[in-house]
């Protein structure tokens, strides 16, 4: 290996054993951490399961209450937050934004409203848009999968906020 | 017979229990587990030379292994790719906890000098596991990684992030340490 054969020193190298036994068995502590990282890993696809249905959840409930009326004439602010020539159904995101845009852009909500609702969503995104990276970055980290989740519920309240102020307000011009 | 001797008496059976433990099956895991631990173990006790360091290494590997094993495809046997792991461990453990595996500064007289004179040492005779124990970490590692375990000082820079030259003085004055307190 190294130096002259007849070293001493090398001639004991060789004799080295290639295996130690440890003093105990090591298997029950390395089966606890892997059964530890697979529940953490589960709980992990349930935090992700459950961002995914509030996610799906919003998307259902914007394009059943802007989609099923989209064809209403008495609502023209419905209408816009619609892409006229998608005949199906667009994506989440995609009602997402679109909804957001039309909440922006509505004339009929007063100014003060619109600007606090456009700043608190873009305030919001970016802080989804960072988490969604941690989250990537760190995909076993629980406490960031609870924190998008988190972000994910405070922006379909924020929508939800929105489109209840956006009703009552064509509700009143209406009338 | 050991117990991990016992177990690699089962033949033709390593390919099987990989596939089955890549399915997720921890049962073929710890059959693995039971072959080629004491491999492991060996390997993490004389590059940390403690015991209870190199348990929690031995641990870590196997676990880090479990996690990977999707990404292990056969180019090389288990266990060369087990024990590859787990001096990535072991590595990894001695710079984390004792922060003085300084690999990037090539060898140096104050690491001979780092060996009690044979003379002070009432454990002159020590065998030679022993006495690579003694050798400062940075030098016990690439010696037992060249020496011990037949990589070469290419293999060896690689793992720890070196050049190639500061291996080979680490490994000739690790040399020179043995040599002159090894007695047989």
């Amino acid at each position: 290996m190294n130096g002259k054969p007849d070293d001493k020193l090398d001639s004991a190298l060789t004799r080295l054993p290639k295996s130690i036994e440890p003093e105990h068995d090591l298997w029950p502590a390395i089966a606890a951490n892997i059964n530890r990282r697979r529940d953490q890993k589960h709980h992990g696809w349930s935090y992700g399961a459950a961002a995914a249905a509030v996610m799906v959840a919003a998307a259902v409930i914007a394009w059943a209450m802007f989609g099923l009326h989209t064809p209403a004439p008495v609502n023209s602010n419905f209408a816009r937050m619609l892409p006229p020539s998608s005949p199906a159904p667009a994506s989440a995101p995609d009602i997402r934004a679109q909804f957001a845009a039309g909440i922006a852009a509505d004339p009929g909500l007063p100014a003060a409203s619109r600007a606090a609702f456009v700043n608190n969503l873009r305030f919001l995104q970016d802080e989804i848009q960072r988490t969604q990276a941690a989250v990537k970055k760190y995909p076993n980290d629980v406490n960031l999968q609870s924190l998008l989740l988190d972000l994910y519920q405070q922006e379909s309240q924020l929508m939800g906020e929105a489109q209840r102020v956006q009703i009552q307000t064509t509700v009143r011009t209406t009338l | 017979m050991t117990a991990s001797e016992a177990w690699n008496e089962i033949p033709n059976e390593a390919a099987g229990l990989v596939s089955r433990a890549q399915a997720g099956n921890i049962a073929a895991f710890e059959r693995l587990y039971h072959q080629h631990a004491s491999r492991v173990y060996a390997v993490c006790l004389r590059i940390t030379a403690d015991r209870p360091t190199a348990e929690e290494c031995t641990q870590d590997a196997f676990v880090r292994a479990w996690e990977a094993l999707a990404q292990f495809r056969g180019d090389s046997s288990f266990g060369t790719w087990l024990t590859r792991i787990a001096i990535n461990v072991a590595l990894r453990r001695l710079t984390l906890d004792r922060r003085h595996l300084r690999l990037i500064q090539p060898a140096s007289e104050q690491m001979l000098d780092n060996l009690p004179a044979p003379a002070e040492t009432p454990e002159a005779d020590m065998d030679l596991e022993r006495l690579i124990a003694t050798l400062p970490p940075a030098a016990r590692a690439v010696f037992v990684l060249h020496a011990v375990e037949g990589y070469s000082h290419e293999d060896i820079a690689e793992l720890t992030g070196t050049a190639v030259g500061t291996c080979k003085a680490h490994v000739h004055r690790a040399r020179q340490l043995l040599q002159a307190r090894f007695k047989t």
